[in-house]
């Protein structure tokens, strides 16, 4: 009987039905047999030459709805290019909202720029691994639309007429003696963390990094910030605050015993309900192969990466914190840009956004000539409805569109804020009027004042105000920059949107645009019109590949 | 495999084992019946809703959507997939590399691709449907339109006036 069967099954063996039923070597039969076919199909369409027959296949045979599968699968790039395949693909592009809400989640970008006259740049895509150049300049002079000066005098207080239903709300004021506010600070799971530093004056001669940390939601503590801050794991080069997942994770170069100024690694933390753990440290090879780092690196990160660049270096290296992977991108193409990147952004991503849908952008430090007496750091915390953000960095928890500020100055070093929505179709400068907000204790004091906004569950932001001498050269240099006609740019990415900042040289002081890069739908279901200007743009020359 | 979570999963798992060696017949539309293990038709999720709801086991599954060629071949994939372990590494790598192997064969004939494609689609077989989606997609990925209408043998099919408007639409709204 066994014998029987085997020979039958070997004649034919779809036909095993009764047969086979508890015999578990159908499977394996089932394969030879589909070998056997594919194999001899694959001879007969070479012989035939089929690829028309395959031709129709696809267009025909497949319909929409799989094709809308299949295009979730692609990066953003290769999704835009194929709008320009055939009417079809076109349409189930553009019109198919099925296609952006379930496009698989993409890997954060890196941007980068690297010119300050045309506010060109690059962004790195981890997926495929590719630089792509990106030109800002197009969406600038087309899309992206200046936000509009208020109209009447030059320099009108208007931002008091905007302020309806917010307004700055000072929530600690404490004054840190011995100490410089850095300039990085970062919102996760509800806790502003703001980075400062000792300056060495009071005998502290090691340079000593802390953490001063505000809570949003339960507002202020009776213990003050310093008794509450957290030092740094060591010595820090380049700190930085990233917000991982709602982890606060600090990045830094781990400075040499006895030369606080040259670096012998870079550390990634993570903090633990308030003990530092190391995360990653760059391997020794790689941090050999990190080119000249002369003392400057940038470092941003989202989800589970980790940016670094060095300032100067053409390679960017990725630290993936849950597969604890270091990976190298290629080599970004321009070399001789990035040189002045260390001059014109020496921040690369500075804001980090908390929440999933809500998206941030910032921008360069800020300027006023004269210099204060005393080193001050406060914290200031802003309410509103729809509204979260302002200065120099940029929040909207609507996801269709990006709220933003940008913050001018004006001849008596007074800032204001001024804001604006952008939309799909760009700033909408109509907007900027209605819903500007001051900036806290602006006009009284002329200051250097350096301060970030930061956005999360609610928006805060840290103003330092820091002595002249104080500054670090990056800052110097952009001063130096900015008497001719610096056009500083910065990007952040959160989630899956990125958003960066530039200043076209052309539009004078209050040329400030922030243009967002949404990765995956907006609510509309269509990406931003600039946006496919420029990775879509091989039909324009723009993309360089 | 069982689906159940929780305190359902012991109680799924005994009547897998129960049902592990029940066979059952699905039928291609051109009257070929195939006789798989009950865990390897629950890959798709169609199958496993009419299993679970009682019912045809007896008298099998016609599938009239589907030729003998395509569902060998997804048949071969549910077997791979439904009567193998994988919960060591090993069993893992194993698994992963048939996939590999499966979709490459399946890469070279694009016309059965799709028909694979659809197949697995209208048998909701979620990891085979991945898989070919997938390998569609890596095709696309990286090709200018120029390429992707060869690779597909795509018609050209817009005028002028609508590459006009693409472009149009390209550069700014």
């Amino acid at each position: 009987m066994d014998g029987a069967a085997t020979g039958m099954e070997r004649l034919c063996p779809h036909l095993m039905t009764d047969v086979m039923e508890d015999n578990s070597s159908w499977t394996a039969l089932s394969i030879d047999h589909i070998r056997i076919s594919a194999f001899n199909f694959g001879i007969v369409s070479e012989d035939n030459d089929e690829g028309k027959e395959f031709l129709l296949s696809l267009d025909t045979v497949v319909p929409d709805d799989i094709l809308e599968r299949i295009f979730t699968f692609l990066p953003i790039v290769s999704m835009i290019r194929s709008t320009a395949v055939c009417k079809r693909w076109h349409d189930i592009i553009y019109s198919s909202r099925f296609l952006w809400t379930h496009m698989l989640p993409q890997r954060p970008w890196y941007f980068m720029f690297t010119s300050n006259e045309s506010a060109a740049g690059y962004a790195y895509d981890p997926i495929l691994r590719k630089w792509n150049a990106i030109s800002v300049s197009n969406p600038i002079t087309k899309d992206c639309k200046r936000i509009l000066e208020p109209p009447g005098a030059k320099f009108p207080d208007y931002s008091t007429i905007a302020i309806k239903s917010s307004s700055w709300v000072t929530a600690v004021e404490e004054v840190f003696i011995g100490w410089r506010g850095g300039d990085d600070s970062v919102i996760c799971d509800g806790v502003l963390y703001c980075l400062i530093h000792s300056t060495g004056i009071l005998g502290n001669i090691e340079p000593r990094h802390s953490i001063i940390m505000y809570d949003l939601i339960a507002g202020p503590s009776k213990a003050s910030l310093m008794q509450s801050s957290i030092p740094a794991p060591c010595s820090l080069t380049c700190g930085r605050l990233l917000n991982l997942r709602e982890k606060l994770v600090l990045v830094g170069g781990i400075a040499k015993q006895n030369r606080p100024d040259i670096i012998k690694g870079i550390g990634i933390w993570e903090l633990h309900k308030k003990q530092w753990q190391e995360v990653g440290r760059m391997p020794h090879k790689l941090f050999q192969g990190f080119g000249e780092f002369d003392d400057v690196f940038a470092s941003s990160g989202t989800d589970d990466l980790v940016y670094i660049q060095s300032y100067g270096a053409t390679a960017l290296l990725a630290f993936d914190t849950k597969q604890k992977q270091w990976k190298w991108s290629a080599k970004c193409p321009s070399f001789r840009l990035i040189i002045k990147l260390r001059v014109t952004a020496p921040r690369v991503a500075l804001a980090q956004i908390s929440r999933g849908e809500t998206l941030a952008a910032c921008a360069a430090t800020f300027h006023p000539p004269s210099t204060p007496r005393r080193r001050q750091s406060s914290l200031l915390q802003r309410r509103a409805a729809n509204w979260e953000g302002g200065g120099e960095d940029i929040v909207s928890r609507d996801p269709a569109k990006l709220t933003l500020g940008t913050r001018g100055r004006s001849g008596a070093w007074r800032c204001r804020s001024t804001a604006a929505r952008v939309d799909r179709q760009g700033c909408n400068g109509s907007d900027a009027l209605g819903s500007g907000f001051g900036v806290p204790n602006a006009g009284a004091q002329p200051r250097r004042r350096r301060w970030r906004l930061v956005a999360g569950e609610k928006v805060a932001a840290a103003v330092v105000v820091v002595p002249d001498l104080e500054l670090p050269d990056p800052v110097r240099q952009w001063r130096c920059d900015r008497r001719k006609h610096a056009a500083p740019t910065d990007t952040t990415t959160c989630g899956r949107r990125s958003a960066w900042r530039v200043r076209h040289p052309l539009w004078g002081s209050r040329g400030n645009a922030v243009m967002a890069l949404a990765r995956r739908s907006m609510t509309s279901g269509t990406w931003p019109a600039w946006w496919r200007a420029c990775c879509g743009g091989e039909r324009q020359g723009e993309v360089v590949r | 495999m069982a689906t159940g979570s929780g305190a359902a999963a012991a109680a799924a798992d005994a009547e897998e084992k129960e049902s592990g060696s029940r066979m059952i017949t699905l039928t291609s539309n051109e009257g070929k019946a195939f006789v798989v293990t009950e865990a390897s038709a629950r890959q798709s999720a169609t199958i496993r809703s009419m299993v679970d709801d009682g019912g045809c086991v007896d008298k099998g599954f016609p599938l009239p959507n589907v030729d003998s060629k395509t569902l060998a071949r997804v048949i071969q994939y549910c077997d791979e997939h439904g009567n193998k372990e994988a919960h060591t590494v090993d069993e893992r790598a194993a698994l992963a590399k048939f996939d590999k192997d499966f979709i490459a064969e399946l890469d070279a004939d694009k016309a059965f691709l799709y028909d694979v494609t659809m197949a697995a689609n209208y048998l909701h077989i979620q990891g085979l449907f991945a898989l070919t989606t997938q390998c569609i997609a890596d095709t696309i990925k990286g090709k200018t339109p120029e390429e992707i209408r060869t690779a597909f043998g795509i018609e050209y099919d817009l005028t002028a006036q609508d590459e006009e408007e693409i472009k149009e639409e390209d550069t700014h709204a």
